[in-house]
């Protein structure tokens, strides 16, 4: 019988892997997108992630800790592909992003404007802090979570927390002043 | 507009288009169904090189700590399955090495050649090398070849507790370790035991993190020098004797390069 994770809920069994892998595949590199800055690091990351789930899968045994598990491996994962081509990748092809043209409607446009400052500013938080930022926001992830899924105390989520806001703040603040 | 709806709202624009390939699920399978052919850890060797080395290394461009790890990338898309292409993955090694067919009777699976990188406590890359790697497949051994050149190897920090035979072939020394390996949960409440924590700090074990629980296992290693290069045949547990990976290393140095 066929078996899917509960997107919002945690799950009951063990999920098989051909199960995790679509339930988890479009967040999982979503995440690495935003944490990594491109797509050709995010795909390996995600490749990665799995094969090392898809290896050490029988050591887990609880399946409430599925999500905070395999996000721990693809935070570690993501952290080294940041370590290793932080220094080969231009600023400027962070994130496949392109400046918005005077051509785009106006509310692209300011949608646009706002994801390239946003995109910027979580470029240059360092990895950890934007990852825990990436956790929080996107991922809608609980400090809790967030604390099972890096490996560290929730005091050390809440602080990197505290510190990603007020960078991104004032980050984007130079930018849009209507913030 | 609430900070953290703006940055929910905008990391939802940043990351709306990106999709997952239909070809990642496949490159996914195919991925781990190499995986399954190899043993981990690839390299099990502890590095610990004195800081004023790694100044030499790196031209003392910026402050580093000493060597605490090894670390390989592997690019699943250059693997080789082929012996068709050994020139070809030495090409990008740099070096050209002994590759037999069959390791001790294990047949041949794959093979790559990856950079790996020498990282310090913080997790820096130091400085990087290459290395050519060979997976074998001999039911529930699943040993492996690793090649780089001498002068990036180091066997500082390994105690020679761990060697188990030592033995002279055609004029080469070969040592044969067993090193006990534990892999804890990178959770505050996985310690090792300060009796382990002792033996990893003599060389006598390793102590690796990153698995759901723990594992005790026995990393069997293989290694000597020829002609610049340094050889290590290697397999996490496995169910090989001592025996059986000195005659993988003659396999080895009956090969023609």
């Amino acid at each position: 019988m066929a078996y899917s994770i509960p997107a919002e809920g945690l799950p009951a069994i063990m999920p098989d892997f051909d199960t995790l892998f679509e339930t988890y595949q479009t967040e999982a590199l979503r995440a690495a997108y935003l944490i990594c800055g491109n797509r050709t690091d995010a795909e390996d990351v995600v490749q990665d992630t799995f094969v090392k789930c898809y290896e050490s899968m029988h050591q887990l045994h609880d399946p409430t800790r599925v999500k905070a598990w395999l996000f721990r491996i693809l935070t570690r994962t993501a952290w080294r592909a940041c370590q290793k081509h932080r220094r080969e990748l231009p600023v400027e092809n962070l994130y496949d992003s392109q400046e918005p043209t005077d051509e785009d409607a106006s509310a692209p446009l300011l949608r646009a404007d706002r994801a390239h400052a946003v995109a910027r500013a979580l470029q240059s938080l360092e990895p950890k802090q934007r990852t825990t930022a990436v956790l929080y926001y996107y991922n809608d992830m609980s400090v809790r979570e967030i604390a099972q899924a890096m490996g560290c105390f929730e005091g050390t989520v809440k602080s990197r927390l505290y510190h990603a806001r007020q960078h991104l703040k004032e980050s984007l603040e130079v930018e849009f002043d209507e913030i | 507009m609430k900070f953290d709806e703006y940055m929910h709202d905008s990391m939802k624009e940043i990351a709306q288009d990106v999709q997952p390939d239909p070809r990642m699920r496949a490159r996914v399978m195919n991925a781990v169904q190499i995986e399954r052919t190899k043993s981990r850890p690839r390299r099990m060797r502890f590095a610990v090189v004195a800081a004023a080395m790694v100044c030499v290394l790196i031209g003392g461009a910026f402050a580093a700590g000493p060597i605490v790890g090894l670390a390989s990338s592997m690019n699943f898309n250059q693997m080789s399955t082929s012996l068709d292409d050994e020139a070809k993955v030495e090409k990008e090694a740099g070096f050209t090495v002994r590759l037999p067919e069959t390791l001790n009777g294990a047949s041949f699976d794959n093979m790559v050649a990856q950079p790996v990188d020498a990282i310090d406590a913080d997790g820096n890359t130091v400085y990087s090398y290459q290395e050519f790697y060979a997976s074998y497949r001999d039911g529930a051994t699943q040993p492996f070849m690793t090649v780089i050149k001498s002068e990036n190897d180091s066997d500082e920090g390994v105690s020679d507790k761990t060697i188990v035979d030592t033995r002279e072939v055609d004029g080469i020394t070969m040592t044969y370790r067993e090193i006990p390996t534990i892999f804890l949960p990178p959770t505050e409440d996985a310690k090792p035991t300060e009796e382990e924590q002792a033996a990893a700090d003599r060389g006598e074990c390793f102590i690796s993190y990153g698995t759901e629980t723990r594992v005790d296992g026995v990393y069997h290693v293989i290694d000597w020098d020829e002609d610049g290069l340094h050889y290590a045949i290697a397999s996490n547990d496995g169910d090989w004797t001592a025996d059986d990976f000195f005659a993988a290393a003659e396999d080895v140095l009956n090969t023609e390069k």
